[in-house]
């Protein structure tokens, strides 16, 4: 967005752009607004269709009984003989009324007689309903209007021009009944059930705009937790079932991943086959510069090239067993790899490997077998590499003591003693601080700590460091164990 | 001696079949699993180096066809991988050494050496003490029937001692015998060696003779 949106309208939009369930409460009020409002159109039509069913007859009959009552007066003027029988055009200002006036020629009326209930005021005409009414082409007969009667209440009137015998001149009769006496009963009742129809509606809107919001959008929470689950990998891809709408999201979101997965798997291949491809030369190299004139710049960078691939190698390694657990249908705890064979196994090995530069009496201390809840591989890379550095460093003595989970944390512990010089406080301090960096300091020098710490965070292991018993270092594997 | 390397790097072969061949031993090369396999099996060697990462059939399949045939010659693996547990499975074949690309070559002669028959100079090829076992035709030994793994320099050890049952073998003599091709090494790498005998066979086996040097015996006779 280029600028902060203004105003209650671009707050508005702003909102709409940012919120699903503010799309889906403007939707639906909006909607129900349109169906009020419709709705009380139509009640409006109702009502107008149902007086004129109710009035209309009535101000007929009572126009007729007038024109039948009207006679000449004592002065020949126009006078009622008798006054209509309902006695609510008597009561003043009851909504019925009626007027007799002489229409005069330049198109006024002389008002002559007036129903009791308007009291003392007259019915107003305008001067367009005059017109209408007084065009002598106008056809005969009786007309129906809607017009103001007295304060501007509205009234349903008929309209009729008669001459009365022996009277002189042209007689408008009004007879009007104003909605309200029809209504007036009802008229409370009629808002009051309005009310609760609009108070209803909005109430509908609220439960529908929630429901909406909880159902409607439930399968993007659950998008949103699948993908969670991807990210700490406790699954693969987008396992669950999403409706048609989601589901093409959740399909190119697979295959992004897949994609994803495909390009690191590809890259690491790379890395791999190319560390690996280097490793003969590199051997080739290495053994020409120690037969030929023993060229020291050589030779070290022949050992520089090797501890370079070494590393790269190693940190793959860690990436791709982090990665593959992270792909792993099974959760980590699925494994249970038992420690003692492998430490034996691990052991002989490493005699084997020191076994023509120098005797190490290597010896393992174990009361029971434990059983380590992770990869047989990953044991074995990190115990290897504690046992190794022992026996570099040692100087006839390496101690591996396999302990037992405390009952508290479920840890088992592998110890890794050698008789060697050991590290330092210095070094100690620095070890123990610093995620066992020592290593970065002289390439091919060190303890090859940092990977071996990376495999040990992956287990929300511990890697400890102490001086020993022997002299030397003491190095403690604290490591999740089964029960 | 014969010595069989299997390694599909030309260069590398050469390196290999050369230094080899300077310490004077007869040497075949192949260049691809097959080759290498079809040769392990009809002819006779005393060691065999064995890249992992070979054309045709990989390393670890021709050691377990070797294995599965009954040749029973040390194997020397060389490769380019060097995951622990890949190491621990190639032993786990029946492989002998594992020797980790790139090398040393004076590091891979010695391990050759170390590694070469070892029934060589003996007329018997079982020896037995007591229920402690060496068969030097396979290399194989065995405390009252329960296999013991050994690491070469641990079984020259075993292997000079039980020779001489029942009498002193001195450090020194130990040592001439042991290293006699290599190195000058530290006489008191035999006391490390002999700690691990006895942690392997059994402590009560190699008695300290104190000033002279060590003996083995059976226990059951020290009774």
């Amino acid at each position: 967005m280029s600028q902060a949106p203004t105003g209650i309208l671009g707050r508005f939009r702003g909102l709409i752009r940012r919120s699903l369930a503010a799309r889906l409460v403007t939707i639906a009020t909006v909607s129900v607004l349109g169906l009020v409002i419709m709705g009380w159109i139509a009640h409006a039509q109702f009502n107008r269709q149902l007086l004129r069913l109710l009035i209309d007859p009535e101000i007929q009959s009572v126009a007729d009984n007038l024109i039948g009552n009207s006679g000449p007066g004592l002065e020949g003027e126009l006078a009622l003989q008798d006054l209509p029988y309902d006695p609510r055009y008597l009561q003043p200002l009851s909504g019925r009324y009626f007027q007799i006036a002489r229409i005069r020629d330049d198109g006024q009326i002389d008002v002559q007689v007036i129903s009791p209930s308007l009291f003392d005021v007259t019915i107003p005409l305008d001067k367009k309903i005059r017109d209408q009414l007084f065009d002598p082409d106008a056809p005969r007969g009786p007309r129906f209007l809607d017009m103001p009667g007295p304060d501007d209440e509205p009234l349903r009137v008929i309209a009729r021009v008669e001459q009365i015998p022996q009277v002189e001149g042209r007689y408008l009769y009004l007879v009007g009944v104003a909605p309200r006496a029809i209504l007036a009963p009802a008229a409370n009742l009629v808002g009051l059930a309005f009310a609760v129809f609009v108070a209803f509606c909005a109430l509908m809107v609220a439960a529908v705009t929630l429901l909406q919001i909880r159902v409607g959008l439930e399968p993007l929470h659950a998008l949103q937790r699948d993908i969670a689950d991807v990210r700490r990998g406790d699954s693969e891809k987008l396992q669950g079932e999403y409706p048609a709408e989601i589901q093409p999201v959740t399909q190119e979101l697979n295959a992004l991943l897949d994609h994803n997965r495909e390009v690191v798997e590809r890259a690491r291949r790379h890395v791999g086959n190319l560390a690996h491809a280097l490793k003969t030369p590199i051997a080739v190299l290495k053994n020409a510069a120690a037969s030929g004139t023993s060229d020291d710049v050589l030779r070290q960078s022949v050992d520089e090239m090797e501890a370079f691939v070494e590393r790269q190698l190693r940190r793959a390694r860690v990436a791709a067993r982090a990665e593959a657990r992270a792909g792993a249908q099974a959760p980590t705890i699925a494994y249970r790899t038992p420690v003692l064979q492998n430490l034996q196994d691990l052991v002989f090995m490493m005699e084997q490997k020191y076994d023509h530069t120098k005797a190490v009496d290597i010896s393992i201390e174990a009361e029971a077998d434990v059983t380590f809840r992770g990869e047989r591989e990953d044991l074995l890379e990190m115990v290897a590499n504690l046992i190794d550095n022992a026996c570099k460093y040692g100087r006839s003595q390496v101690i591996v003591r396999l302990l037992p989970p405390f009952e508290s944390d479920g840890m088992m512990e592998v110890v890794v003693e050698d008789d060697g010089p050991g590290l330092s406080e210095e070094e100690l301090a620095r070890a123990m601080a610093r995620g066992a960096r020592l290593d970065e300091a002289a390439p091919g020098q060190g303890l090859g700590l940092s990977i071996l710490k990376e495999t040990v965070d992956l287990y929300a292991g511990e890697l400890l460091f102490e001086r020993g018993e022997l002299g030397g270092l003491k190095a403690r594997l604290r490591l999740p164990a089964t029960d | 001696m014969r010595v069989l390397v299997v390694e599909d790097d030309k260069n590398l072969r050469e390196q290999l079949s050369g230094a080899l061949t300077d310490a004077g031993y007869t040497v075949d090369t192949a260049d691809n699993g097959e080759d290498g396999q079809f040769l392990g099996e009809t002819e006779p060697y005393d060691l065999a180096i064995l890249d992992l990462g070979l054309p045709k059939i990989d390393g670890l399949s021709v050691l377990k066809a070797w294995r599965k045939d009954g040749r029973s010659m040390p194997v020397l693996i060389l490769s380019a991988r060097d995951r622990w547990s890949e190491k621990v499975e190639g032993l786990d074949l029946g492989a002998n050494d594992y020797v980790t690309k790139p090398f040393h070559m004076a590091e891979l002669l010695a391990r050759v050496r170390a590694n070469v028959r070892r029934q060589t100079d003996h007329q018997s090829s079982v020896l037995e003490v007591g229920d402690l076992r060496l068969n030097a035709a396979t290399g194989q030994v065995t405390v009252n029937g329960a296999p013991i793994k050994l690491t070469a320099y641990q079984y020259k050890v075993l292997d000079y001692l039980m020779h001489h049952a029942g009498r002193i073998v001195s450090r020194t003599e130990l040592t001439e015998k042991i290293y006699s091709q290599d190195h000058e090494r530290d006489s008191n790498t035999i006391e490390v060696f002999v700690g691990i005998l006895r942690r392997k066979i059994g402590s009560n086996r190699i008695l300290t003779e104190k000033g002279l040097g060590y003996r083995l015996v059976d226990p059951a006779e020290q009774q």
